[in-house]
């Protein structure tokens, strides 16, 4: 495709972009003043309300990897982005402000999805969870993305913008914890958003609404481009709805969102803040997707330079915003991208160590060692996602082998845990867990070693020939043949369990 | 082709007046809670 966009900050974005830092740093250290008990650095004291709760769900969630990856979308197909990738989500949010009251009322000493898992199904299921957790929690988007940011805006390479943005993120993590982490994405948060509006209404105005956006995809496209404003994008089927929908299941099982829920104040707190979250992850993917099509636009229109489609909307902005805008849209992104990395670096960090170190190896440790200890797991995790960055660079397909990884091995068992009032034991939670991780381990190395990457449907995809028929399978579909059977072998290890014990749902 | 425009300014408004909602949320409850400490 073309080169990167160039943008040039001036003094006032540069101050801004400053300020930003300043503040999330400041936040960290300030809350690290008091003495942290592990309630209070690892659940946030059990306080947290809805306001926060709300913007903590929607800035941790949604990340580079969200906004670049929608916006892209946006630019290659339009409006189908929202309906595609995104609609499924809300579906999930609408499933978790119903459930989580419950999660929350019925376990109040819990700290971690991990904690429900162990607690039912013993050491081994436990710390297969905490492992799962990690694997999806290891953030590389996201410190990739910060990489960029610094190497695109302050020209620093990128190998140092990763480790740059790495720091900055861990700064207040490791000191404040999640009261920090909380408190910083309520910045962030506001940043995120705001950014966003007043980047689509400068734009959409701009370009003069949707009869200029139109234009300048008919230019774009060369053709009719209705597709651009339809719902299906001219190929979304249901089956294809049901592939993409398939990841958003990954919802249900989010460590972060299990940690939230686990710190909220109330059952009451945490309905209010996914609910409340809804609109606002809406609104974000809206204005992402208009982004996308209108960078697509003004390319057709040549008032912007063709660049990668991931990259028009930072094109496109660096066009229509004033200096100073310019700044906040900066410290948009890279509040984007540390909610995200912040979060799910307190969550492999307390896996690492909450969740097996101390049950498995030191199950008195107390409860200030536990807090220092997950300081150095926090750390650890992030050096590990670094190491990732660098080893591995872009990881392909990432997002789904994350995704099916949770809801192939937790998901099943963790809502068998909380709901189910039938037997549950030892043996079904290890072999339903077992066998979900390593079957996804082991499709997503298949996949990736003797398929192909299809670059049309962004995926890996596996030609497979059976009786002279040819099937590919998708990266995707991995979740159709390993959660059925994640689920036959949770009855058949409560089956041939010889464990009498029944228990209840709720076990703390 | 007006419903778009609505589509995209509403989207607009709603990303920047949600975070001054729940800013005034937030500082609502915070003082709330220096009372009554």
């Amino acid at each position: 495709m073309g080169a990167e966009p160039a943008i040039n900050l001036g003094l006032g974005d540069w101050l801004i972009i400053l300020i930003y830092f300043a503040l999330v740093i400041g936040i960290g250290i300030s809350v690290s003043r008091k003495r942290l008990g592990f309630d209070d650095y690892f659940v946030a004291g059990r306080a947290v309300t809805s306001p926060l709760l709300v913007a903590t769900l929607v800035s941790t969630f949604y990340g580079l990897g969200a906004l670049f990856g929608t916006a892209e979308v946006g630019y290659m197909s339009g409006i189908v982005a929202l309906f595609s990738f995104s609609l499924p989500f809300y579906l999930m949010f609408i499933i978790m402000a119903i459930l989580s009251p419950k999660i929350h009322d019925r376990n109040p000493q819990a700290r971690s999805m991990v904690d429900l898992m162990g607690e039912t199904y013993g050491k081994g299921t436990r710390v297969l969870a905490a492992l799962t957790s990690f694997f999806y929690s290891t953030n590389t988007m996201e410190i990739m993305g910060m990489g960029f940011i610094f190497s695109l805006f302050f020209h620093i390479p990128f190998g140092w913008g990763v480790v740059l943005g790495t720091v900055i993120s861990l700064i207040y993590t490791f000191f404040g914890g999640l009261k920090a982490d909380i408190l910083s994405d309520l910045v962030q948060f506001c940043l995120m958003l705001v950014t966003l509006g007043i980047a689509t209404f400068i734009s959409w105005s701009s370009m003069g609404g949707v009869t200029g956006v139109w234009n300048g995809l008919a230019q774009f496209t060369q053709s009719d481009p209705s597709t651009y404003f339809h719902p299906l994008g001219g190929f979304l089927t249901l089956p294809l709805f049901l592939v993409y929908g398939t990841t958003s299941l990954a919802v249900l099982g989010d460590p972060a969102f299990f940690q939230r829920i686990f710190a909220s104040a109330s059952g009451k707190e945490i309905r209010r803040g996914f609910l409340l979250g809804i609109p606002m992850w809406l609104s974000f993917d809206l204005c992402v997707t208009l982004l996308g099509m209108m960078a697509a636009a003004a390319t057709g229109m040549g008032i912007i330079a063709e660049t990668h489609p991931d990259q028009g909307i930072i094109a496109l902005l660096g066009h229509f915003l004033p200096p100073g805008l310019i700044g906040i849209f900066v410290a948009g992104l890279f509040a984007t991208a540390m909610s995200t990395a912040d979060s799910y670096f307190l969550v492999s960090g307390g896996n690492l160590v909450y969740d097996i170190y101390r049950p498995v190896f030191r199950p008195n440790l107390e409860e200030h060692k536990l807090t220092k200890y997950t300081r150095l797991g926090v750390l650890v995790s992030a050096l590990i996602s670094l190491v990732l960055v660098f080893y591995f660079g872009r990881i392909v397909g990432v997002w789904v082998f994350q995704a099916s990884l949770i809801i192939n091995s937790v998901l099943f068992p963790l809502y068998a845990a909380l709901f189910y009032r039938g037997r549950k034991t030892r043996l079904a939670g290890m072999l339903s867990c077992g066998f979900g991780f390593v079957a996804t381990i082991l499709y997503y190395f298949l996949i990736s070693t003797f398929g192909y990457y299809s670059t049309d449907w962004e995926t890996y995809m596996l030609d497979l020939t059976i009786f002279g028929k040819t099937f590919t399978i998708w990266q995707e579909y991995n979740i159709f043949f390993i959660l059925p059977l994640v689920v036959a072998l949770y009855f058949i290890g409560n089956i041939i369990s010889k464990e009498g014990k029944k228990c209840p749902a709720g076990m703390f | 082709m007006s419903g778009w425009n609505v589509l995209a300014y509403a989207a607009a408004v709603v990303a920047m007046s949600a975070p001054l909602l729940i800013l005034y949320l937030f500082i609502k409850e915070e003082l709330k809670g220096r009372k009554k400490r």
